[in-house]
């Protein structure tokens, strides 16, 4: 039954500092979506008050076959086995799961076949780890989805001559958080596989809706890989498996695949314009890429270390990055000029950051790992530019991955090392306070990062294991 | 409206006499207001003769099924002094605007009417099974008269009351308006006066809520509650308890007391003066879950008196029982039920064809034992455990507990689980055996390539046709099976039960009436 829902969507509920509205904190691709943001806005469970509450604890934990890579999140997918909330996990073994992440349940499992008579199978190495390397994505749009508007009723109350409340009746203002709107139709996953396969996967039943095409070279070391508007794009780097180092795009509607090589420099990853422009960060320079053709619009040298990220200030745009000095670069999105260069005393930044923004200042805070620590610089304005300032750095931890934000509040994995395992720390965005830590939940250490989406963190180990913590959502 | 269509009636030749009348009636859905379908009074078929059920007639009805929908439950009056004489009558409504009434005896319509309004302005989506255009609700018969007449109050698809006389089909008074064109207004109930239907699926733009509305109030005034929830589709509507409250389950929703929303619950409401109010309320603890699955409460309750306290069980898609206290349900907070059973089924956690759907049961053997039997769809829970069971339930079954009270604590104690049924539909128990179906129904809403795509066509292809057993009541043993003697499926339809016959019918618009040669 499904119409029913349409009295039972349209709400924002204020509760404690949490922000309700955006559909079900869906975890796109690596760093969340195509920005990189790294961050869920609003989360109906999770904030800082809530965590400092004991919102957050270990909710299962499941053995794959293979090292995940980070998940990918979304839910309330009616599927012909009922509603599901599934996240999306790759494997080092080539596999790629869907798991309920309410119940940890595997929903369904599927092998992508190596087809060997495009590249042998190679044996990995440390740099070029062989296996598929890079997350599974989701369709990521070139926009946040913006919180629903408030939905009125569908019609008058009561019989014709009677008063009663319709459907907009329904509405009201509660404490109470309301649920995304359900998605009918499957969407699709793509995985790209280790010989160099992109897959288009049915979100309900792992299976190819269309055979898999020739994307980049087997054994390549890709990563970044995600989906916007219905191209497909991969970075590569270390000419693993003898691929060029370099931007990959496959058209899904044609599969023609075009590419922006970048010779001996390694691309660390791209992320995306609202106009679709790709920003590309290389170990020898930035790049404004044209969507699907790749041409470059313009390029800076420099000794990239990270990741781009974008992000929005009073409505514009700027591109965040940093170099192998531990600088740390606010960017013109065209011009790809500095705007703002906090200067990194030589600390290294680690390979990624993350944004996110205050619900009512609309203050723009950047997080990143320095120094073994995750730190936060806040965005602000003087005299009419703009300046980051340092405002707290977390405590030391071993070989931290870069940090997400959820609602506020930051989490942190301390990865590990093979004699300490993975710790998952939640801090306050606003002052970096410890507000919750795992403790000795997690008993490896980490190779894959933190991701999130619907209330839940996700953390996956070198042993294959993947964890999930958050909210639990009473079920008897 | 038009009183004669062509019928074809098809009984069977054999050299069957009429039925004796004893004088049991199944005046609504359900068998009574508080939906309990137990038939008190049945004398002549028991657990040692109904391996003898044949099917005594079937009639073809010239009903049109609308989105998977055709005959409701039939009504039975029996001693109907009709210009023909007295007769045992069974009350068929049509969804296509249809109301017949049979001849039990000859298998002959006595009469018929066919409702004709103006086409509402709105209607529901083409091949959508959720909003049929038509009637929806089983009719519902009141008391006789000082003259020993009875009324059948029918709500055509308009949402107007029709007043007709069993005996006749004339109108009895003029019709008056209560429920909304096209919205899907379910199976009414009838208490002290009030007539009651609930509403779902938002059809038409239809709220979802419960109705009420006095038949003799000359202003026919419409009550209404509204627990801004989603919809209230418990088969037979809402359940009446001995203060008059009328008990509805609410579809998925939210649960926020402070809002007054009482979605994924149990509401009662009562007229006060001119108004429904709500009376009481219940809330499972996990009402968010369930909605987050689309597993809503959705099942009209059966309430029952029990050592000398009146109770009520309530189920949902979840596949579990609740036992409530129809003066306090959920106790203080609302949310503590006297007990809830473990998972019967559903370990898919699946919305479309799992779980309890539709209507309970509830009846007390010779020895004062309350039993409860419940419906489900698809495997039973592997975590379920029940002593007497008959093979593995794969596509349904009907299940049955105990109610048992010591120093005050309430337990249902599972005792048996029938034989597998294609989609267990809602039981009826009579005279020690239960009567049950598997529907035959294809209960699909979605696809591994589609999603959700919910529509008749579709469903109305892959559907197969319904079984009928007659099981025994204590054991759940099967004592007859029809095997495939019905070769339709049934979709919102239902067993009534009354003097020796058994009624059911199929989306093909036939209704079949079981029972004994010579009885």
């Amino acid at each position: 039954m499904t119409l029913k829902y349409t009295a039972l969507l349209s709400l924002f509920a204020s509760f404690a500092q949490a922000q309700f509205g955006r559909g079900g904190g869906d975890w796109m691709a690596v760093g969340g979506d195509a920005q990189r943001s790294a961050s869920v806005r609003t989360d109906p469970h999770i904030s800082v008050e809530a965590v400092q509450g004991g919102a957050m604890q270990l909710l299962w934990k499941i053995k794959l076959n293979g090292v995940p890579t980070p998940p990918v999140v979304a839910s309330r997918l009616i599927t012909y086995k009922g509603f599901k909330d599934l996240l999306y996990v790759g494997t080092s073994a080539d596999n790629v799961l869907s798991i309920d992440h309410v119940v940890g349940r595997v929903f369904w499992e599927t092998h992508l076949p190596y087809d060997s008579l495009l590249v042998p199978v190679k044996t990995g190495t440390a740099t070029c780890p062989a296996g598929m390397t890079a997350a599974v994505s989701l369709a990521a749009p070139l926009a946040p989805p913006q919180p629903p508007a408030p939905r009125g009723g569908r019609g008058p109350g009561g019989p014709p001559g009677n008063a009663g409340p319709g459907r907009g009746g329904n509405m009201n203002m509660a404490n109470v958080p309301t649920l995304p709107r359900p998605r009918r139709t499957p969407g699709t996953v793509y995985a790209l596989s280790s010989d160099g396969l992109i897959h288009v996967l049915n979100q309900h039943t792992g299976q190819d809706i269309v055979p898999a095409a020739r994307f980049i070279r087997g054994n390549a070391k890709a990563h970044d890989v995600i989906q916007v508007g219905n191209i497909v794009y991969a970075v590569t780097s270390d000419n693993c498996g003898g691929a060029p180092n370099g931007v990959w795009a496959i058209d899904l509607a044609d599969n023609m695949v075009n590419e922006w090589k970048t010779g001996e420099a390694s691309v660390l990853g791209l992320a995306f314009l609202t106009d679709g422009t790709v920003i590309a960060t290389t170990t020898k320079g930035i790049a404004a890429l044209e969507a699907k053709t790749l041409k470059v619009k313009q390029q800076r040298d420099g000794e990239y270390a990270t990741t781009p990220t974008v992000i929005k200030v009073k409505d514009k745009e700027y591109v965040v990055a940093s170099n192998v000095h531990g600088h740390v670069f606010l960017l013109d999105p065209v011009s790809l000029e500095l705007v703002v260069n906090v200067a990194g005393n030589g600390a290294t930044i680690g390979s990624s950051f993350a944004s996110w923004e205050e619900a009512e200042s609309k203050a723009r805070w950047i997080l990143a790992v320095k120094n073994n620590a995750v730190v936060s610089f806040k965005i602000v304005e003087k005299d009419g530019t703009l300046a980051l300032e340092q405002a707290w750095a977390s405590k030391e931890m071993v070989a931290p991955a870069p940090p997400i934000v959820v609602n506020g509040v930051v989490f942190a994995l301390s990865s590990g090392s093979r004699t300490a395992p993975a710790v998952l720390y939640a801090l306050d965005g606003m002052t970096g306070k410890e507000l919750w830590s795992s403790g000795k939940a997690i008993t490896g250490y980490s190779t894959s990062g933190v991701s999130s989406g619907a209330s839940k963190v996700f953390v996956g180990t070198h042993d294959g294991t993947l964890y999930a913590f958050g909210y639990l959502l009473p079920r008897e | 409206m038009r009183t004669s269509r062509f019928v074809i009636a098809m009984a069977l030749g054999c050299a069957w006499s009429p039925a004796v009348s004893f004088g049991a009636d199944w005046p609504t859905d359900g068998g009574n207001p508080q939906r309990t379908a137990w038939q008190k009074d049945e004398k002549i078929l028991n657990k040692d003769n109904v391996k003898n059920l044949k099917i005594v007639w079937k009639i073809q009805l010239d009903n049109k099924p609308i989105e998977m929908h055709s005959l409701f439950p039939p009504l039975i009056v029996d001693k109907v002094n009709t210009p023909g004489g007295p007769k045992q009558i069974a009350i068929v409504a049509g969804v296509s605007d249809n109301i017949y009434a049979i001849d039990v005896a000859t298998a002959k319509i006595i009469w018929q009417k066919h409702f004709e309004y103006p086409a509402p302005a709105r209607r529901g989506r083409p091949t959508d099974p959720l909003c049929p255009a038509g009637l929806t609700a089983t009719p519902v018969i009141g008391p006789p008269n000082a003259n020993g007449s009875r009324t059948v109050y029918a709500m055509a698809g308009d949402g107007e009351v029709h007043s007709l006389s069993v005996a006749d089909g004339e109108d009895v008074a003029p019709p008056f308006q209560f429920g909304y064109p096209y919205g899907k207004s379910y199976a009414l109930n009838l208490w002290d006066g009030v007539l009651f239907t609930t509403t779902a699926q938002g059809c038409a733009g239809n709220p979802n809520q419960i109705w009420s509305v006095k038949i003799n109030d000359p202003s026919h005034k419409v009550m209404t509650y509204n627990p801004k929830s989603g919809g209230l589709w418990g088969r037979t509507g809402a359940a009446i308890d001995e203060s008059g409250v009328a008990w509805a389950p609410t579809g998925d929703g939210r649960y926020d007391p402070a809002t007054q929303t009482y979605g994924n619950g149990l509401v009662g409401a009562k007229v006060v003066g001119n108004e429904l109010k709500l009376q009481d309320y219940f809330e499972p603890k996990n009402w968010a879950w369930l909605q987050s699955r689309d597993l809503d409460f959705q099942v009209t309750p059966a309430i029952f008196k029990y050592k000398g306290k009146e109770l009520m069980i309530e189920a949902s898609k979840e596949c579990r029982i609740y036992l409530l206290d129809t003066k306090a349900a959920g106790g203080d907070d609302h949310q503590t039920p006297l007990d809830r059973t473990p998972l019967i089924c559903n370990e898919e956690v699946n919305f479309a064809s799992a779980g309890i759907w539709g209507a309970l049961a509830s009846w007390e053997d010779a020895q004062g034992t309350r039993w409860i039997l419940s419906p489900f769809w698809g495997p039973s829970h592997p975590d379920f455990k029940v002593p007497i069971s008959y093979g593995p339930v794969t596509h349904g079954a009907v299940v049955a507990f105990k109610v048992e009270e010591k120093n005050g604590k309430y337990k249902l104690i599972p005792a048996w689980m029938s034989r597998d049924m294609d989609q267990a539909e809602p039981p009826v128990i009579a005279n020690g055996v239960v009567y049950a179906f598997g529907s035959g129904e294809n209960t699909e809403q979605a696809y591994p390539d589609r999603g959700l795509d919910d529509n008749s066509p579709e469903r109305i292809h892959d559907s197969t046709h319904a079984v009928f057993y007659a099981l025994d009541a204590e054991t759940g043993k099967e004592l007859y099976s029809s095997g495939d003697q019905i070769k339709s499926f049934v979709h919102f339809g239902g067993l009534s039960v009354a003097n020796g016959r058994v009624y059911l019918g199929t989306y093909d618009s036939i209704l079949y009436c079981f029972g004994l040669e010579g009885k």
